[in-house]
């Protein structure tokens, strides 16, 4: 084999492995939305990563670094293992009602509920895929 | 570490709820009290929830997920409502004046059961975000297993 041991988990395991944290952190934004439904004034949070996370992944140009030199770094390090830093953002809303509290609890509970389908079909693809290496290790038996 | 913040996020609301109940059961129970150590019927009481931002902790800034916008939920303060009381002719009553009126709390047995429902729907959601979060950190310690 000439791929290097750290090639065991190749690029798209790297991908799932960084959904894993940014799901853990959505989790976070979703338990304050929920906290906070009924606190006058708090505005609902939202964090997007799907977006930058595919545009990494797909090798696309999600965060491009501006370079004056061609010895300036590229955009290697978000290439490399998909690590993006997406901001948690007061998420729009069309409308904001009398007390000021745009937490929308069905949305919020729905959104949960994916949230965590998708981890655990992230934690199930990793699970599969370590079971191949497992199996490969023991040479097939 | 993150799946402890949200737990921490979820069980603030948690106590914030159980707290309202309290109040919210102090209420009723207090429907037609007329005497109180301040003097004069008792009067309706209510919480004030205010988000507080969780904190950061050194973990936090190494991953860069420190900010403020994550909230807490925190009772503030108990505020009494200041609605004139009830006045309700009962002339038998101890406590009732001179023209047979009896001051009765501005308790609204309606208000106060509608109130409660909203409080428990409220601490499930939060139970249930609860959960949900352990089940994922439940699951992150299958991987690889």
């Amino acid at each position: 084999m000439s791929q290097p041991v750290t090639n065991l988990l190749n690029f798209s395991d790297r991908v799932n492995l960084s959904a894993l944290s940014h799901r853990m952190r959505r989790s976070q934004v979703i338990s304050s939305n929920i906290a906070n439904a009924e606190t006058p004034g708090y505005r609902a949070l939202g964090y997007d990563f799907e977006k930058q996370l595919q545009d990494v992944s797909q090798g696309g140009d999600a965060l491009p670094v501006k370079v004056s030199s061609p010895k300036h770094l590229q955009n290697a390090f978000t290439q490399a293992d998909g690590s993006i830093r997406p901001d948690v953002h007061v998420r729009p809303t069309e409308s904001i009602p009398h007390d000021g509290n745009t937490v929308d609890i069905d949305t919020e509970m729905a959104q949960f509920s994916e949230n965590q389908i998708l981890y655990r079909a992230s934690v199930e693809s990793l699970n599969r895929k370590l079971g191949m290496l497992r199996y490969a290790i023991s040479g097939g038996r | 570490m993150s799946t402890f913040k949200s737990m921490a996020i979820s069980s603030s609301a948690l106590s914030a709820q159980r707290l309202r109940m309290n109040i919210l059961s102090t209420n009723l129970a207090n429907a037609q009290t007329t005497r109180t150590e301040e003097g004069g019927p008792y009067r309706r009481r209510d919480v004030v929830f205010e988000a507080s931002p969780t904190g950061n902790q050194f973990a936090d800034y190494l991953d860069g997920t420190h900010d403020t916008k994550l909230s807490k939920v925190k009772v503030t303060g108990i505020h009494e409502d200041q609605g004139a009381p009830r006045r309700v002719l009962d002339p038998s009553h101890p406590d009732a004046d001179a023209d047979g009126y009896v001051e009765l709390p501005n308790v609204q047995v309606m208000t106060e059961m509608v109130n409660m429902i909203a409080a428990t729907r409220a601490y499930e959601a939060n139970a249930t975000a609860l959960n949900e979060t352990k089940q994922m950190a439940m699951k992150a310690l299958e991987i690889g297993r």
